[in-house]
């Protein structure tokens, strides 16, 4: 069989074009890592702006393209600043764990699909191509698509611009002798918060050029935004160096495209995750374990603690708010009507899945951004066993729970790399593995999913939808939270939270730091396949889409806005996450809006949480009993405060 | 020409510096010593801004300067050279002698100053296009004086230039405060090498736990020796 000349010369320039594009976005993660250590999780949805804003050029006023590709990633560069100095730096400048500037970045994210989608609207756009951009190239007998030369020529001016920059300016060279040293540059004059700015601002114009370019080889629609976790596997094969970056783009683009066309083209766009996977596997595990907490310090004294309760007194605190929770777990169904009632269950399913992530963030000091993959293999799982199998419910549901299991056991390792990577990465895994639930048309039946799952049974007894599911859930949940609970106070959770607060120092205590941590992506996997488990026999239905990046989004932030670290957080997180929407039906659109904003506005004003809040008031509470306040800062340092008062008046 | 009253600092929780006052006349050499954490490097960070002192005064030339950015702080001509000299490994000599002037970008050419560099340090001409990593300790010694001189600053500010040094390369960095201190350069020194900061140095304050535990002219600290042993926990 022969080759095609023609059609590999076109894949070939369709590949660089692509992947030039795919160079220019990653060049602001590179950029962005390089100066701040920060993963900008908005960055695929600057790339959707730029587009945006250059439709709107293009269609509403008389600029020529090349005009329209400048003017739009400028503005972009614009929006990218203006994002940074309001959202981002009030969280830096409190000396915020990177976790909250990711977090942060997720919610600016959303808010920019949401407002893209409230000017522009939902419906994908057709990008309106100029004349002179439309038809061949015939290069040596070969012919070129003429757009895909115009988007590699400026992709490339765009790179040799950069360059020039980053070498003969001065502000250029700041750049780089900040991001390679900070402090330094910071005692030359470079101000380190410009610098930052800077970053912002030239990434956002990258990524706005990028989204001008790549618009026209697609519709113009949120979706667009996908294009940036996908284009880091180029800055991952750069190994995060500005020109590396601009190579491992086109490399990106062209394995893609071949790997498409010759392998498979049902997992084209879970190639680029691949990569991302391995190449991070490869090359970006720490070598030295790092001393220091790795992400965060959030030390909580119980309750007990607070008020300084003897045993006794905080034997009965517990037992009793313990028995006021069963109070009105029993109620609750009594009280809700119909519709509550299935929507708290739906919460207890997904708090039960948060629970497990809880475990793997907030005491193993990872960043997991692909938690539903785990829902997912447990929901299928237990789907069909019983619906093909006949498998009764309480078997496939522990099934469910061991296969989710093993997966995370398998996928553990990732939790080796540093914390950003590691949310990449898993964020990764969470897109391949909808992929896989998309394509493996066999077992999961592709997009149409399996339907006619049955309530679940123990027995003779169907737990019907209403209160007997309610109850079920409710019984899940606190099982998984007392074992978890359980588990944190055993030798191993107090390693894992050794490792979390320092990693070298529980390592030369003997703590098998790496095996812990992979140990405990097993177990959150393990929930998650439990609750995905309850989430199929719940909706009787399942289907791909039930199992996205947003769902993944959706945990993370039950989590994080919960409190991390805090198992009861993850709870009140799920109820936060899922009901605030609820309640807010009535804004439309806007809820998801409000949703982002809320978010960032957590990380920046309440970075522990909701469990921090409550925290927060009981010990404003107590101080107003006049116990003097420590600080908030965890019981470590409140040691060495006690040790060393800090004096209010200096001046004798 | 540089004046520290009552100078509190802190990182978190833990006081570094607990009320440090001292004074730099113009043209002298005042050095700073203490032992390890005394908080002679918070002291020059907190004269350039880059840590935030939480109560007390700064004043450079009568201007209050206390609670200012580095980059207001650097044009005023004040420079310091950081210690272990960190010179930005991959920027190549010239860039980083750029960055010395960054500061003062905006008021005058600095070709210049590059010229009086030459003049003082001829080798520095052939390294020019080296990368930072490719100098040895000592080319880096000569490399971060250059970048710390280049913005002609009215005030140098050294943080343990001698450490990490070979003993020959420590005679020659004496030579080098030497002729700027004849130059009428205002230097503060900040060492441990008591040797090296009494030889150049006209006044010496002694640093402990973040207060200044006893100061005099460098004449009669050499003969108090046994007491800055003492104080330097020797």
């Amino acid at each position: 069989m022969g080759i095609d000349l023609h059609i590999v010369t076109q894949q070939v320039v369709g590949g660089l074009a692509v992947g030039c594009v795919y160079a220019l976005i990653a060049l602001g993660f590179t950029m962005m890592l390089r100066a701040t250590e920060l993963v900008n999780f908005a960055q695929g949805e600057l790339v959707m702006s730029g587009a945006f804003i250059g439709y709107t050029l293009l269609v509403a006023t008389p600029l020529p393209y090349l005009a329209v590709f400048i003017v739009a990633s400028i503005l972009t560069g614009i929006l990218g600043m203006l994002v940074e100095r309001v959202a981002l730096r009030p969280i830096r400048l409190r000396q915020s764990p990177l976790l909250n500037l990711l977090i942060a970045t997720i919610g600016i994210g959303i808010c920019l699909r949401l407002v893209s989608q409230l000017i522009w609207g939902a419906a994908p756009l057709r990008y309106p191509v100029s004349v002179g951009q439309v038809g061949h190239l015939v290069v040596a007998g070969l012919p070129m698509s003429i757009q895909h030369i115009w988007i590699i020529a400026l992709a490339i001016l765009s790179m040799l611009a950069l360059h020039y920059f980053f070498e003969r300016t001065l502000p250029g060279i700041a750049w780089r002798a900040s991001a390679y040293d900070s402090y330094t540059a910071e005692i030359m004059g470079v101000s380190f918060d410009r610098v930052v700015t800077m970053t912002f601002g030239i990434s956002s114009m990258l990524a706005g050029a990028a989204g001008v370019l790549i618009a026209p080889l697609f519709f113009v629609a949120q979706e667009l935004w996908l294009q940036g976790p996908r284009a880091f596997a180029g800055a991952a094969l750069g190994q995060f160096h500005i020109l590396g970056t601009m190579i491992g783009g086109p490399i990106l683009g062209l394995l893609e495209t071949f790997a498409a066309g010759y392998i498979s083209s049902a997992y084209k766009n879970g190639i680029a995750f691949g990569i991302t996977i391995i190449v991070l596997m490869l090359v970006a595990i720490p070598r030295m374990p790092r001393g220091g907490s790795l992400v965060f310090r959030y030390g909580r004294q119980s309750i007990a603690e607070l008020f300084e309760l003897n045993d006794r007194q905080a034997t009965h605190l517990r037992y009793g708010t313990l028995a006021a929770l069963g109070v009105v777990a029993f109620a609750l169904p009594l009280l809700l009507d119909t519709y509550e009632t299935y929507l708290v269950t739906l919460i207890l399913i997904y708090a039960t899945g948060a629970l497990g992530l809880q475990l793997v963030i907030g005491y193993a000091g990872a960043i997991i951004v692909g938690h539903a993959a785990f829902l997912g293999i447990g929901a299928y799982t237990s789907a069909i066993l019983t619906v093909y199998f006949g498998v009764p419910f309480l078997l496939a549901i522990i099934a469910a729970a061991i296969i989710a299991a093993v997966f995370g056991l398998l996928f553990g390792p990732i939790l080796r790399l540093p914390t950003h990577f590691c949310a990449i990465a898993t964020l990764g895994f969470g897109e391949i593995m909808h992929l896989v639930f998309i394509n493996w048309k066999k077992v999961t039946n592709g997009m149409s999913g399996i339907s006619g799952i049955r309530k679940p049974s123990i027995g003779a007894y169907v737990f019907e939808e209403g209160a007997p599911f309610y109850f079920l859930t409710i019984a899940v949940l606190v099982i998984v939270y007392a074992a978890l609970q359980r588990l944190i106070r055993s030798r191993y959770g107090r390693g894992l939270i050794a490792a979390r607060e320092n990693e070298l120092a529980s390592i030369s205590m003997g703590v098998n730091v790496a095996w812990y941590r992979t140990l405990s992506f097993c177990i959150a996997a393990g929930c998650a396949g439990i609750a995905g488990s309850l989430y199929a026999h719940f909706f009787s239905y399942i289907s791909p889409d039930s199992f996205t990046i947003l769902q993944s989004i959706a945990f993370l932030t039950m989590v994080v806005i919960g409190g991390l670290g805090s198992f009861a957080g993850a709870v009140i997180g799920a109820f936060f996450v899922l009901g605030i929407p609820e309640m807010l039906r009535a804004l439309a659109e806007y809820r998801i809006l409000i949703f982002g904003l809320l978010l960032i506005t957590f990380m920046v004003f309440l970075p522990g949480g909701l469990a921090d809040l409550v925290h927060r008031l009981l010990s404003a509470f107590r101080r107003k009993e006049g116990t003097p306040e420590l600080s908030a800062a965890g019981p470590e340092t409140n040691e060495i405060l006690a040790a060393n008062p800090v004096k209010d008046n200096v001046n004798p | 020409m540089l004046t520290l009253e009552n100078i509190w600092a802190s990182y978190g929780p833990v006081q570094v510096l607990s009320g440090v006052s001292l004074d730099v006349p113009a043209g002298k050499v005042i050095t700073l010593l203490g032992g390890n954490g005394s908080g002679k490097s918070t002291t020059l960070k907190t004269i350039v801004g880059a840590v935030k002192a939480s109560a007390g005064s700064i004043r450079f030339e009568d201007r209050e300067i206390c609670g200012k950015e580095p980059r207001e702080i650097i044009p005023m001509g004040i420079s310091l050279v950081p210690q272990g000299r960190r010179i930005f490994a991959p920027l190549t000599v010239m860039e980083n002698l750029r960055l010395g002037a960054y500061a003062r970008r905006r008021q005058e050419k600095s070709k210049d100053d590059f010229e009086s560099i030459y003049e003082r340090f001829p080798e520095v001409r052939q390294w020019l296009r080296r990368k930072g990593n490719a100098l040895s300790v000592g080319q880096q010694q000569i490399v971060a004086f250059g970048r710390g001189l280049i913005s002609r600053p009215k005030l140098l500010l050294l943080d343990e230039p001698s450490s990490g040094l070979a003993p020959i390369l420590v005679e020659r960095l004496g030579e080098i405060i030497m002729k700027l201190k004849e130059a009428g350069m205002t230097i503060l020194l900040v060492e441990q090498n008591v040797h090296l900061a009494l030889s150049v140095a006209d006044f010496g304050y002694i640093l402990r736990d973040g207060k200044i535990s006893m100061s005099g002219p460098t004449a009669s600290l050499v003969g108090d020796g046994d007491l800055i042993r003492h104080y330097l926990g020797g």
